[in-house]
């Protein structure tokens, strides 16, 4: 017990000095999750979006697909992204394995279905009088399709930090593609697993306290976009 | 007298559009120029349905719409074009989530109106429906009639050839009616405008329109809607009737079987004190439940097993010494009466 103590105490100490290997790493978090939720929203929201105005065959199938891919498995998607970036991979010569890029394109495919699913509901479940009020009052196409992601902005913000909640927290795919390598790759989650691999609790412990702390303010974010939606 | 163009501004030919079982089928429609039409039918008939295919917002099954003669296409920048020249006010308005002000001028906006000009015509929208003031008001913090009001406001900003109201009075409180109404009256007088509405009040639509178009079960009938009633087409002896209810039946001439709607134009109803000899075969004894006065017009409503609507002028309603309570009687030829 009081060595759990120690560590929790050594923690703080950590957080409120700015100890500057927590930093690096709380950096390398916010950098890779940021860059692959951003291109999981310029990706996903138009894809949700189409998906959900339009009618065509086959839609009901890719809407199931998706909601299935929102449990993706990180290892699943860090192995794949592996096969392909690997020396021997189709596209190993690049030397993308173990770098943030790789990282992120691993961290896209996790928040890319979580984005779009999320999208498509959010434009579903919109009041159906505000595509006709568009038109009649003169909107061309392009002007309506602005005023529908306006009137859903806060219900599509939400999608995207959802997505970016996901990609945040997850270890698989940094481990696999990033490879934790200090002051580079090594990220909140991938640190937080090396550290209590070596029996050092402080740091593992400050991480710990700092991605529930992310986490929170992530679903206090979405829950009061939540309500803004209504 | 309002002007009237050769040419329809808007007009309809074999039109159709099904869903769900329901079928609007109008063969032939014309709106005029600066004339106001009153669309009635109860709920579901497809009144909203043909405001927003004539709005261009809903393309119909087949048949074609005119514009001043000229062809409707399915070509996107003709509709965009031809629809940016009417507005059409929602029942139940949905209002953008901004600011008053933001939904009146996003019309404006859209047709790329010069800022100047836009605030001008906003605040005499705004006026016009008695809610100057309200410019930075939150639009989701509007009360169900201000939210109407808005709509309204925001569709006339656009001074459109054409607008359609429907239900523009659902919602709005008695103080405020009048207010509308005229505001209706004085579009039309000083810009001409045409406006198609739909209204489930008779009486009000008699008042406002030029013209009542009645719409039952996707089809149009031209005057009012009263005196409408269904039942199934019974025959004895080379005689035909539907049957209303178990003690009221009415006479017909018809080819139709089943069950069908009749309607019998109340200014074909003749009205006595006590039954007179003629050809018309069916005759009604009732009770006078409500006399509404307008103009030189009477229209007479009275129980006779169910409620009928006949219309009289004043001279005759006078001589007759007709009051509520008074027993009438009813007589209408079986060729007054339409089945459908």
């Amino acid at each position: 017990m009081n060595y759990m103590l120690e560590a929790l105490v050594n923690a703080v100490k950590m957080i409120v000095g700015f100890n500057p290997e927590l930093l690096s790493i709380v950096s390398v978090s916010l950098k890779v999750s940021f860059i692959s939720t951003t291109l999981a929203a310029i990706v996903g929201v138009p894809l949700g979006f189409s998906i959900a105005i339009r009618d065509f065959w086959g839609k009901r199938g890719i809407i199931i697909l998706l909601n299935t891919l929102l449990a993706l498995p990180t290892v699943v998607v860090g192995l794949f992204i592996y096969s392909l970036i690997s020396r021997s991979g189709p596209i190993g010569r690049i030397g993308l394995l173990y770098t943030p890029a790789a990282m992120v394109a691993g961290q896209f495919i996790l928040a890319l279905p979580i984005v779009t699913a999320l999208t498509v509901s959010a434009i579903q479940g919109m009041d159906k009088r505000i595509r006709k009020t568009a038109l009649t009052l003169g909107a061309n196409n392009l002007q309506t399709v602005s005023i529908l992601i306006s009137e859903r902005k806060f219900a599509i913000f939400s999608a995207i930090i959802a997505g970016f909640g996901r990609v945040f927290a997850e270890v698989g795919v940094s481990m696999m593609l990033g490879g934790n390598i200090k002051g580079y790759t090594r990220n909140i989650t991938t640190a937080i697993a090396f550290e209590a691999g070596k029996g050092e609790f402080s740091l593992g412990l400050a991480l710990g306290i700092i991605l529930l702390s992310i986490a929170l303010s992530i679903n206090i974010l979405v829950s009061y976009f939540q309500k803004k939606t209504v | 007298m309002l002007s009237q163009t050769p040419n329809p501004i808007l007009s309809i030919e074999n039109l159709k559009k099904s869903f769900n079982g329901f079928t609007l089928a109008i063969p032939h429609l014309e709106f005029h120029k600066g004339k106001i039409y009153g669309l009635t039918g109860p709920n579901g008939s497809g009144k909203t349905t043909l405001l927003s295919i004539l709005n261009l917002l809903e393309k119909p099954d087949s048949g074609k719409i005119f514009y001043r003669g000229e062809v409707i296409s399915s070509k996107q920048s003709q509709r965009l074009n031809i629809r940016r020249k009417m507005a059409m006010v929602l029942e139940n308005p949905y209002l953008f989530n901004s600011s008053v002000i933001q939904n009146i001028t996003y019309g404006l906006k859209v047709r790329s109106r010069d800022k100047k000009s836009i605030q001008k015509r906003a605040a005499k929208a705004l006026e016009l429906v008695n809610l100057s003031g309200f410019e930075e008001r939150k639009a989701n913090e509007l009360s169900r009639g201000e939210t109407q009001r808005v709509g309204i406001a925001r569709a006339i900003v656009l001074n459109p050839e054409i607008l359609f109201l429907d239900e523009p009075f659902t919602n709005i409180d008695k103080a405020h009616i009048g207010v509308i109404e005229k505001l209706i009256r004085n579009i039309n007088r000083e810009r001409n405008t045409t406006i198609i509405f739909t209204s489930h009040d008779l009486f009000q639509a008699f008042r406002l329109s030029d013209e009542v178009l009645s719409i039952v079960n996707g089809k149009i009938v031209r005057g009012s809607i009263e005196n409408l009633f269904t039942g199934d087409i019974k025959e004895k002896d080379n005689l035909q009737w539907v049957q209303i209810t178990p003690s009221l039946k009415i006479t017909v001439a018809t080819k139709m079987k089943g069950n069908v709607h009749i309607l019998i134009p109340p200014e074909d109803i003749i009205l006595s004190r006590k039954p007179f000899q003629s050809s018309a075969r069916n005759v009604l004894k009732g009770i006078i439940k409500k006399v509404e006065i307008e103009n030189d017009i009477v229209r007479v409503g009275c129980d006779a097993g169910q409620e009928f609507v006949s219309l009289i002028t004043k001279a005759s309603f006078n001589r007759m010494k007709l009051s509520i309570g008074s027993p009438i009687f009813l007589t209408f030829k079986t060729t007054s009466v339409k089945v459908f």
